[in-house]
């Protein structure tokens, strides 16, 4: 989910609503390209649509990125980054009491302070000297614990009360091709104050690829691309927001096949680590991309629950980072930095539901190839409070944006913020500083993951059919045809999961746990009930999954009437089937002819349930036994609507077997 | 017809989701304005609200509760003879809000969705109080773990910024004196009802307002709405609304004061409230006309009823954390925006991907079945008829009729019937309340 405090939800808020100030935020010019997408409609593919039309310039060795990281909530920079030793730790100690951490499991940074213990890799990359630590970051001119007034400072950065637009905002609206909508990127379903500037276009990333529009080699569908855009080929008359609407249709269109490349292969992460793979990704394919927006998934405002929670956001936050820095080409390290901020600290006084209220102070992070490392600013008093028991700001956090616009960006911060801060020597050098000489590339290998064709087979034997030693010449024959080139590991892949083989001893045992608990199966207990169905048959299988506990918990007593129903509505897909069959089959087991667990592997050996459940079959297939991981509930259900709705099972496997998940399985 | 087109479908899009046919002959064939006005706020025509699948089984999983209850509410909006009671829970979910994302039980959220239900055009003291108690609420801003000596702030400052009066109508101190009178107001055992401790009650004399008492919580939210705060709070709550249902307004406006003046004078009558809304110059005027984007679940639903099907049919669940308003899972405490909050790339991409899935189901349906046989601008008629565009720009209008000339030269008729489907759902008319 992502956390969206965007302008018109800030504090004035309810009193000076956006919309009266700012009526359109479009320039004129989108009219103008409009007119010519609908001039070109007809040769869309190749027209004023192709690839090449919507990127921006791409960045000079010299220009700086910024990808910039809201923790929303408020974040505790106390156990951030909290003290290890010194006379600091017995006060933290008392302050905090249960949620100290204890001073072993903390990682030492400097000073006799260290970081959570769920920042290890950020703990290590800053004993490299790539990891800033600004202390004490908090206003020094006004004071509010308010999220959202405090949020809407943080973000629009400015000297004054002005909270109409963003700091990076106003410094993209400053750019070249500032409405190109690839100078400034935000993954997140609307754009944020602080990316909010006069007139930059600034564009929303989805959370997947795929997007309509990206595929342009349907003629129909190409037409219907054409219909959209040339809703924006003049005003709508019917308003600002009918206008904005219309051009927002166009500019996604436009955009759709370009930044559908970022998406694969498919990021199997979550939360931060997905937002900045992609976003890594955003900057290795050269787009443009100046300024750069995420956001920790999952709110920092830890009034209770602190130390469970706050932890999982601090390894989402670690993860995020080394995820961003990992896929980061090595061509592109010095010239991006990544920083955090968030509306304020926790209080030093824990509250009594394991929590922290809203506090002032907390710490920003700075992390790149060209950081100066170590910890800056100063670390507030602990003992010294200010009237409302919390900590006093020791460096106001305009003045880490001031040294980030002028040392990285090269903006002009006194204009952009309206007033003079001094600056942090965060830097060590700027943007495209020293060139990191890159080793030659590797020779391609087309079996990857895997080292060669052989074991790529054998995998497939091995994952897809349970066969742990295929003949020779089975494998052999599919190695000449890779070699070949007549087919392919994803036609490989399609073929084995639809084969004879996959359909006897492994389909029935999908579609028994399907019907049952409505997921698939881990590749381990998969391959115990695929033995029972071999030795036993489907009935065991079936009486195995209906005997266990998660079967029994969630279904307590059913009459044998409701029970035929359970199965007409799971193998079948049908909800109201006729009394007259449910009769025959309740009496089938009343007089018991058939178990329960003997009804239900009948129906699922029937060739409505076989078509029913083929789509669940070839998902389950693709995440218990090729990825190895259990689908959220979310994405196993879009993934079956998908192949319902005639994307085809290679598409689909191609995205798994390109999956950083899938790869990392053979590494 | 004594009630326009453009008038009916104004009324129609403001006070519930989509603009059918049907509702549309219902709204025109009335006498005049105060006829319309009074239809769409009968409330005596709202459903029972029954038949929410729930139940044990029901829970086994988050995520089937989830969409089941979200498919219970999408169709109440849709066949609702009265959604403007659905409109109003929507409002009231989006205003004291609380979030499955911290929650994670969705018995507590559909007994506070039944809530806002039965108070959603009621007596807004009423329903405030009754918030202020909902267990859902107490576990969201953590109100169940409020007690004496240890005081939570959480509920205490939201209640005062958030929900009832805004910033500037209270200090620092008051939120402290406020945690403190709401001490005690928390759960049972089980955490599935309200309860008073009173033993966890801190019953000091404390400073709220200025004014020295013994301060308990319900009477905090009477101070508030019918004492010191009355003011600031009617025209708060005001301004939220009349931005809701007409257009974006400052609390300053002094339009607002006129209106909660008559919201106070009606005793905090919330229908009495929205009849003054809907009969004010202003709701009619040129800028509450196409003023508003409509909001994800005001275009799903919109969408379901012009095609005419379910939810569990066109599952826009799936789409809805694309398009930035999952039900049930607001983004903070603040809960959702407007207008340029929904317009993003990101969110069109959601729109388009659901638009391109329900062409399919009503193609499958039969809507529009054959049309491509009929002559272009009478294909592009009959598709705004359909999907209540009673208005359509002439730019969409042309860039329609170029698309429907251009697939037939292309001997692509087929993809006229679900691709009309489509263009509608994605056009500007069509995503403007």
């Amino acid at each position: 989910m992502t956390i969206d405090l965007e302008f018109e939800q800030l504090l004035p808020l309810l009193s000076t609503p956006v919309e009266l100030h700012d009526p359109t935020g479009v320039s004129r010019r989108r009219f103008l390209q409009g007119t010519l997408a609908t001039a070109g409609a007809a040769t869309l593919a190749s027209g004023p649509f192709a690839n090449s039309a919507f990127a921006a310039t791409p960045i000079a060795n010299s220009e700086g990125v910024l990808v910039i990281v809201m923790l929303g909530g408020g974040n505790d920079g106390l156990n951030t980054l909290a003290p290890i030793s010194g006379t600091d730790r017995s006060r933290y100690q008392t302050l905090r009491g249960n949620l100290a951490i204890p001073a072993a499991q903390l990682l030492p940074a400097a000073q006799d302070y260290g970081f959570h213990p769920r920042l290890p890799r950020l703990a290590a990359r800053f004993a490299t000297g790539r990891v800033a630590v600004v202390r004490g970051v908090g206003q020094t001119t006004l004071n509010d614990l308010s999220h959202f007034t405090s949020m809407a400072s943080f973000m629009a950065g400015t000297a004054s009360a002005a909270r109409s637009s963003g700091w990076l905002g106003r410094y993209l609206d400053g750019l070249s091709e500032f409405d190109s909508g690839f100078r400034g990127l935000t993954f997140s379903s609307s754009v944020p104050l602080h990316l909010l500037g006069q007139r930059a276009k600034v564009t929303a990333l989805p959370d997947q690829g795929g997007m309509w529009g990206s595929d342009r080699t349907v003629s129909w569908e190409n037409r219907a691309f054409a219909a959209v855009s040339a809703y924006a080929s003049g005003p709508t008359g019917l308003s600002v927001w009918g206008d904005r609407i219309a051009q927002n249709g166009q500019a996604a269109l436009g955009m759709a096949q370009t930044i559908n490349t970022l998406y694969n292969p498919e990021v199997t992460t979550a939360g931060l680590p997905h937002d900045l793979t992609l976003a890594a990704r955003l900057v290795n394919a050269n787009l443009g991309a100046r300024v750069i927006g995420v956001s920790v998934s999952g709110s920092f405002d830890t009034h209770s629950n602190q130390m469970y929670d706050h932890g999982e956001l601090m390894g989402q936050l670690d993860a995020g980072i080394e995820a961003f820095f990992t896929t980061l080409a090595p061509g592109f390290r010095d010239q991006v930095t990544l920083a955090t901020f968030s509306e304020f600290g926790r209080r030093p006084q824990r509250n009594d539901s394991n929590g922290t209220d809203h506090g002032t102070a907390s710490v920003m992070l700075v992390v790149g190839e060209n950081v100066k490392g170590g910890l800056h600013g100063a670390q507030p008093s602990l003992t010294t409070f200010d009237q409302r028991s919390n900590l006093v700001a020791e460096v106001d956090y305009r003045q880490v944006y001031a040294t980030l616009l002028d040392r990285w960006l090269d903006g002009d911060p006194d204009q952009l913020l309206g007033g003079n801060y001094a600056q942090l020597d965060l830097f060590t050098n700027v943007p495209g500083g020293p060139r990191v000489v890159l080793p030659p590339p590797p020779p391609p290998n087309p079996a990857k993951p895997f080292p060669d064709w052989t074991a790529l087979v054998r995998q497939q034997y091995a994952d897809l059919l349970l066969v742990d030693d295929p003949g020779a010449s089975s494998v052999t024959g599919w190695v000449g045809k890779l070699q070949a080139g007549t087919t392919t590991p994803v036609l490989l892949i399609t073929t084995f999961m639809g084969s004879d083989i996959a359909q006897t001893a492994v389909h029935p045992v999908l579609r028994a746990y399907q019907a049952c608990f409505g997921r698939p199966p881990t590749a381990a207990y998969l391959a115990t009930r695929a033995a029972t169905l071999e030795s036993a048959g489907l009935s065991k299988v079936c009486s195995d999954l209906m005997a266990s506990t998660t079967f029994t918990g969630s279904h307590p007593s059913m009459s044998d009437a409701d029970f035929v129903r359970w199965v007409y509505a799971r193998a079948f897909g049908k909800s109201a089937p006729a009394t007259a069959a449910v009769t025959h089959w309740a009496s089938e087991i009343r007089s018991r002819r058939r178990t329960r667990a003997g009804v239900l592997a009948y129906f699922l050996d029937h060739e409505s349930s076989i078509s029913y459940l083929s789509h669940h079959v070839a998902v389950s297939m693709l995440y218990a036994q090729m990825l190895h991981k259990a689908p959220t509930a979310a994405r196993y259900a879009q993934r079956i609507a998908d192949l319902r709705n005639g994307a085809p099972l290679s598409n689909l496997v191609s995205e798994f077997l390109g999956s950083a998940t899938y790869q990392s399985r053979f590494v | 017809m004594a009630v326009p087109s453009g008038d009916a479908a104004h009324l129609l899009r403001r006070t519930g989701f989509g603009v059918t046919t049907a509702r549309l002959a219902e709204i025109m064939a009335l006498p005049d304005r105060a006829a319309a006005i009074a239809r769409v706020t009968d409330v005596s025509l709202a459903p029972p609200a029954t038949g929410a699948p729930i139940g044990p089984g029901w829970v086994e999983s988050q995520w089937p509760a989830w969409y089941q209850l979200t498919w219970w509410w999408l169709d109440r909006m849709r066949t609702s003879p009265v959604p403007l009671v659905e409109k109003m829970v929507l409002f009231w979910h989006n205003h004291f809000v609380s979030g499955q994302d911290k929650l994670f039980d969705m018995g507590l959220l559909y007994t506070q969705n039944q809530l806002f239900r039965t108070h959603a055009l009621g007596d807004y003291h009423a329903l405030v109080q009754a918030m202020a108690v909902d267990p859902a609420m107490l576990w969201y801003l953590d109100n169940a773990e409020n007690v004496a000596g240890r005081e939570q702030e959480n509920f205490a400052r939201e209640v005062m910024e958030l929900f009832t009066m805004g910033q500037g109508n209270f200090t620092e101190a008051d939120v402290i004196a406020m945690a403190k009178a709401w001490t005690g107001h928390n759960v049972t055992s089980d955490g599935r009802q309200y309860q008073f401790r009173s033993a966890a009650h801190d019953s000091s004399t404390k400073v709220l307002f200025g004014i020295a008492r013994n301060w308990d919580g319900p009477e905090t939210l009477t101070e508030i709405l019918k004492g010191s705060r009355e003011v600031a709070a009617s025209r708060f709550i005001t301004a939220k609304l009349f931005s809701y249902l007409a257009y974006p307004i400052a609390v300053t406006d002094p339009l607002v004061a006129t209106l909660a003046d008559g919201f106070r004078a009606a005793n905090l009558s919330i229908l009495s409230l929205v009849r003054d809304i809907l009969t004010s110059d202003a709701f009619w005027g040129p800028t509450a006309r196409y003023g508003l984007a409509r909001n994800p679940t005001e275009w799903f639903v919109a969408g379901m009823e012009a095609v005419n099907q379910p939810a569990s049919a066109l599952h826009p669940e799936w789409w809805m954390e694309g398009t930035g308003q999952q039900l049930f899972y607001p983004p903070n405490v603040a809960g959702w925006k407007q207008n340029s909050y929904w317009i993003s790339t990101a969110s069109s991409w959601a729109r388009s991907s659901w638009a391109s899935y329900v062409r399919w189901k009503a193609n499958t349906a039969g809507l529009f079945a054959g049309i491509q046989s009929q002559s272009t601008p009478a294909i592009v008629t009959a598709g705004f008829e359909q999907f209540g565009i009673v208005d359509p720009s002439p730019t969409t209008r042309a860039a329609l009729e170029a698309w429907v000339t251009q697939t037939k030269a292309a001997g692509e008729s087929w993809s006229i019937p679900p691709n009309l489907v489509l263009l509608l759902l994605l056009s500007p008319e069509f995503q403007l309340a």
